[in-house]
């Protein structure tokens, strides 16, 4: 086992035991994988349609940990803590490619999100958006999750509703009318 | 912008969403009227929105549609669940289209081995081949996406959607109901369990068929603790079963409760439990009965039920009013939270049901009745005779507390239930009509126990579970051999039981030995406790602590008391701590320790547990009045023997208004309110107050329980404290009330009662008059009393107190020594002051009688006297006694010291004209 498969181990079971911070620290380490992944699929399978974000997750869950299994009822909290952890990955990288203007290096920002289907378009400015997100928390906190949950772990409206317990119909209101919201709070 | 401003906002353009596309600038040019900033704001909002954003983005970006599995293309999406989603497949061979469903490993399904389960559901499919199960009509394995396979498509709704929409009456929707139950007993019989029985999970199609779709996540029965990753899965928590919730294993009961729930929405509109109110819905499923569906249907709302009614053709009364207790018990046997409780098979399950659409008796509602007097006792064992006796009308001793416990539970719906249990249960007409009838309460106990040995048919479990009911009840009425012999009966017909549960085994065993202590098996009582230790082990808690109960009586009674308190302790220890001072199972053990402490004359711990244990219920609400007064009478009991009978006295009847708001003016436990009052005040030598407590006890009793121990106990009392008070033609009245009762009840009791009665109305009538033939007459009484008192000492004591006060009176110093020595041996230099203090001014009589100094007399007396308090009464008549002897009475000052100590006795005078005549000079 390498030290990282080890480390992983260790920080589920702390999250699973109960400990919420085991898995800020558990997710860079799943994402630098996915990220392996993704690299290499891209790579390899140009023009394939999507990876599913939540099946590389599973894949590389289950690669790290063996047959162990997980929880289920922690899914909320991994999913939600996975949102905002993917958020604040690619807004640093994103920032740190505004700094460095040759930019690219070894990972695209698109590629990934292409990658992993995320549905943020191309052109968004993801350090505005973030911002922008941060200022919807506080109005509407629901709406900023919805938006966290579809735009960095490319959940599904059906999906988003079941993990928050809410119905579809509600969560496409909230989706649309967040999407609309950040639309015109960026344009300003 | 504030969140609520940005709520605002926000209702208003979900507002204009709603609208069609083109009806959304009038309505907006309508808000920039009449709120123009909102107005302003939406607008900003509207131009920023995308429509597309509102549409299902399957349809639009799904990349799977199109792509071919086997011989089909998915063409669209039908939906996701927790372990794959759905999509609309195609076959196209050139002649027919085929629709199916085709079900894909989801997305959701991290970690979950969503693949392992796709073909597990596969396999399972294809062994189950019913008309009400989708069937399984092809499978493979791509690459890319997994397993997968495709099955009947079922173009339907939900069966609720379909039921609702359709109409159905509660017939059809029982017909609709029993074919899933077919589905699911089919599936049973070839060893799978669906887990997952829900209304989205059953769509019925146009041909009105009923289809069972989702087998996700199905197991074989075998598999149960083989794969622990096949118990641990998603389900929906609202159709979740108690097991489910909690962890615990799948079988096929949890079907059981599925398809309860399943019908109970069918015929209600709603689950039983939604996620709402101050339990989550977790907590409910696990902890709450399901609220019968008379209540559901009587709680809704007027549209609401104005709309299911509708959905049902009938009017809303008649829906409310069509709720039979027949279905009740279908459904509340369907929903047990143990799955031993539950009907045992899908199929038995469906016969009740059948039974009940034929208005068949259904076997539920025999079931429930057992159900209830199981879970009853099992939950309440202590409260089992409490509610007996609130039943039965019983006050005396324990009966008394244990009375007081069931206040606790009038407050929970449970009381009712189980009060009207207990009533079918004894089939007594009403017990407080005892009126002169030789029927007593464990006479008609016993009754009930060999109507319950003779009705037939009765379940070989249930009749044990009565009898160990009715066993129990006798036991806590101290008539242990009619216990015993119940219980024994009870132990008897486990044997025909097969399906007895331990627990009751158990229980009956561990009753046994209690009843046994009581009877001739003393001596084993302790080692079977022992012994039956390790079996209370498995089962409920409730069990080992009456059991540590069982032990801390024994202790007591045996002397042990710091074994009791050791015993009681532990009792303590096993009781929920969550448990509040409502808990009555935890109070009652607080108080017996309370009192251990008590005894043991750790004095400032008992009241310091007192103190601790009524500050706790004193935060009660006003409901819990019953408990607070049952607590507050047993720390005045603390109190009194603290000797603090001042305190004792004015939280009493501190508390008499609470408890006539309690128990109401006119009723037994008002009565014995009345007692304990009464007993305060005689303690505290208040011996006005006390006869006008014991008068009003006896008025009410005379109401409740004409004719019975009770009301002849409060004459006798009365009689008592008229005695102390000198009005002897009065006490001897009330002697004589209470003697006609005895004579008429003439069991072995009431006849050595009558005897003692009749020898204190001769010696009310002595000391009313003395002369040499009253004399002879209470002597005669005495000896005709003590012949039958047998051994009891304190009945022995008070005869052999009458002969030597009688004695003294005629100056016959002879006949005095002799009763006076008898009565020295038998009252011990022990803790009762009362006594020592009776005997210890018959002996400054005799003393003064001889004209002897007397000095060591009066010396023991005065140190009594010093110890016992506020004793108002002992306190006068000591001082009425210094007085007569200080110079015939001569002294001012002791003149004043006794009119003042007779007046705290007796404010009406009676008593202090009585003394002041025997002291002339003081006048």
């Amino acid at each position: 086992m390498s030290d990282q498969q080890a480390d992983v181990t260790q920080l589920l079971q702390h999250w699973q035991g109960g400990d919420a911070a085991a898995l800020d620290r558990l997710l860079p380490l799943v994402y630098d994988e996915l990220r392996r992944i993704a690299a290499h699929e891209l790579r390899s399978n140009r023009g394939h349609d999507t990876l599913q974000p939540t099946a590389l997750l599973n894949d590389v869950f289950v690669r790290l940990l063996g047959s162990a299994t997980l929880d289920i009822s922690n899914r909320k909290h991994l999913f939600t803590t996975a949102a905002r952890v993917m958020r604040q990955l690619l807004i640093d990288r994103a920032r740190a490619q505004q700094r460095d203007k040759r930019g690219g290096g070894q990972w695209q920002r698109v590629d990934f999100i292409e990658a992993m289907a995320l549905p943020i378009d191309a052109n968004t400015q993801l350090p505005e958006l973030d911002e922008a997100l941060t200022a919807l928390a506080a109005l509407d906190p629901r709406m900023a999750q919805i938006v966290e949950l579809r735009y960095f772990v490319g959940l599904e409206v059906s999906e988003v509703g079941q993990l928050l317990g809410i119905d579809e119909r509600t969560v496409y209101r909230d989706w649309a009318t967040a999407r609309a919201w950040l639309k015109q709070r960026i344009a300003d | 912008m504030s969140a609520n401003d940005f709520q605002h906002i926000k209702a208003r353009f979900h507002a204009l969403l709603d609208l069609d596309s083109s009806l959304r600038e009038a309505s907006l040019n309508q808000l920039l009227i009449t709120e123009p900033s909102v107005g302003r704001e939406v607008q900003r909002w509207l131009d920023a929105f995308d429509d597309n954003d509102l549409r299902a983005e399957a349809d639009r970006i799904d990349p799977l549609l199109g792509i071919r599995l086997g011989a089909f293309v998915l063409t669209r999406r039908l939906g996701a669940g927790g372990m794959g989603v759905v999509y609309l497949g195609e076959r196209d061979d050139g002649e027919v289209v085929q629709c199916v469903a085709i079900k894909l490993p989801g997305r959701l399904a991290l970690l979950a081995m969503a693949d392992t389960r796709i073909a597990r559901e596969r396999q399972l499919l294809a062994s189950v081949s019913h008309p009400n199960v989708a069937r399984l009509i092809d499978a493979g394995h791509s690459a890319q996406l997994g397993p997968w396979f495709a099955m009947e498509y079922v173009e339907g709704e939900s069966i609720i959607h379909h039921a609702d929409h359709a109409r159905l009456d509660t017939s059809e929707r029982i017909d609709l109901w029993l074919q899933v139950t077919d589905a699911v007993a089919h599936a049973h019989s070839h060893a799978i369990i669906h887990r997952d029985l829900k209304p989205a999970n059953v769509l019925v199609d146009s041909h009105g068929n009923a289809k069972l779709l989702d087998f996700g996540i199905a197991k074989l029965i075998e598999e149960v603790a083989v794969d622990p990753a096949v118990t641990s899965v998603a389900f929906t928590a609202r159709y979740a079963s108690p097991e489910q919730i909690k962890g615990g294993f799948a079988t096929t009961s949890t079907d059981v409760h599925g398809l309860g729930v399943l019908l109970y929405e069918l015929l209600c509109g709603a689950p039983p439990f939604l996620d709402s109110g101050d339990l989550s819905l977790r907590q409910s499923i696990v902890t709450r009965e399901p609220p019968s569906l008379r209540n559901a249907l009587g709680q809704l709302a007027d549209d609401e039920a104005l709309r299911r009614a509708e959905a049902r053709r009938v009017s809303v009364q008649h829906m409310r009013r069509s709720v039979d207790a027949d279905i009740e018990a279908i459904l509340a046997k369907a929903l047990r939270k143990q799955p031993v409780e539950r009907y045992a098979s899908v199929t038995e399950l469906a016969a009740d049901v059948r039974r009940y659409r034929r208005g068949a008796p259904v076997i539920a509602r025999r079931a429930t009745l057992r159900y209830r007097v199981g879970s009853f006792v099992r939950r309440h064992r202590a409260l089992t005779a409490g509610a007996a006796i609130a039943v039965l009308g019983l006050v005396a001793g324990l009966g008394v507390a244990l009375q007081q416990r069931a206040e606790a539970l009038q407050a929970g719906e449970r009381a009712s239930v189980q009060n009207q249990l207990l009533v079918g249960l004894f089939s007594a007409a009403d017990p407080y009509n005892l009126r002169g009838s030789s029927l007593t309460v464990s006479e008609m106990l016993a009754a009930a126990s060999n109507r319950t040995i003779a009705q037939e048919g009765l379940d070989p479990s249930l009749r044990a579970g009565l009898l160990d009911a009715i066993g129990h009840a006798l036991f806590t009425l101290g008539r242990s051999q009619e216990a015993d012999d119940a219980l024994a009966d009870a132990q008897a017909s486990l044997v025909n039981a097969d399906n007895a549960p331990q627990e009751l085994k158990s229980r009956i065993a561990l009753r046994q030995i209690a009843a046994g202590y009581e009877l001739d098996r003393k001596e084993q009582a302790l080692p079977a406790l022992d012994d039956l230790w390790p079996q209370l082990q498995v089962g409920s808690l409730d069990l080992r602590i009456e059991a540590l109960e069982s032990r801390t009586h024994i202790r007591r009674a045996q002397g042990e008391l710091s074994a009791a308190l050791i015993d009681v302790e532990a009792a303590l220890a096993l009781c929920n701590p969550d448990c509040g001072a409502g808990s009555n199972g935890r109070l009652s053990l607080r108080l017996k320790r309370m009192d251990l402490l008590s005894e043991l004359k750790q004095r400032d711990a008992a009241l310091a547990e007192a103190d601790a244990i009524w500050s706790e219920v004193s935060g009660l609400p006003e409901s819990f009045d019953g408990i607070r007064v049952w607590v507050g009478r047993q720390r005045a009991d603390v109190l009194t023997s603290a000797g603090r009978g001042a305190e004792a006295e004015k939280l009493l009847v501190d508390l008499a208004p609470r408890a006539e708001r309690a128990y109401g003016s006119i009723s037994n436990r008002q009565a014995s309110m009345h007692a304990s009052i009464e007993y305060a005040q005689r303690r505290r030598g208040h011996l006005r107050a006390a006869a006008e407590s014991a008068a009003r006890s006896a008025q009410i009793y005379a109401a409740t329980l004409p004719g019975t121990i009770y009301e002849a106990f409060a004459h006798k009392v009365a009689g008592d404290n008229l005695r102390g008070l000198g009005d002897f033609d009065k006490a001897a009245e009330a002697f004589g009330r209470a003697l006609v009762i005895y004579q008429r009840i003439d069991d072995a009791q009431s006849r050595s009662q009558a005897l003692w009665c009749e020898m204190q109305i001769a010696f009310a009538r002595y000391q009313s008059a003395p002369g040499a033939d009253r004399r002879a007459a209470v002597e005669a009484a005495a000896s005709r009393h003590l012949a039958v008192a047998g051994d009891d000492e304190a009945y022995r004591s008070s005869a052999i107190a009458v002969l030597a006060e009688v004695a003294l009176t005629s100056g016959d110093t002879i006949a005095a020594h002799r009763h006076i020595d008898a009565l020295s041996t038998r009252i011990a230099l022990g803790d009762d002051t009362s006594s020592q203090f009776g005997l210890g001014i018959y002996r400054v009589q005799l003393a003064q009688l001889e004209g002897r100094d007397g000095r060591s007399e009066r010396d023991a007396v005065e140190s009594i006297v010093r110890a016992i308090g506020d004793d108002a009464l002992k306190r006068a008549e000591w001082t009425s006694l210094v007085a007569s002897e200080a110079a015939a009475g001569q002294s001012d000052v002791a003149c004043q010291q006794v009119r003042a100590a007779w007046l705290e006795v007796d404010p009406l005078q009676v008593a202090l004209e009585r003394q002041l005549s025997k002291l002339p000079h003081c006048r």
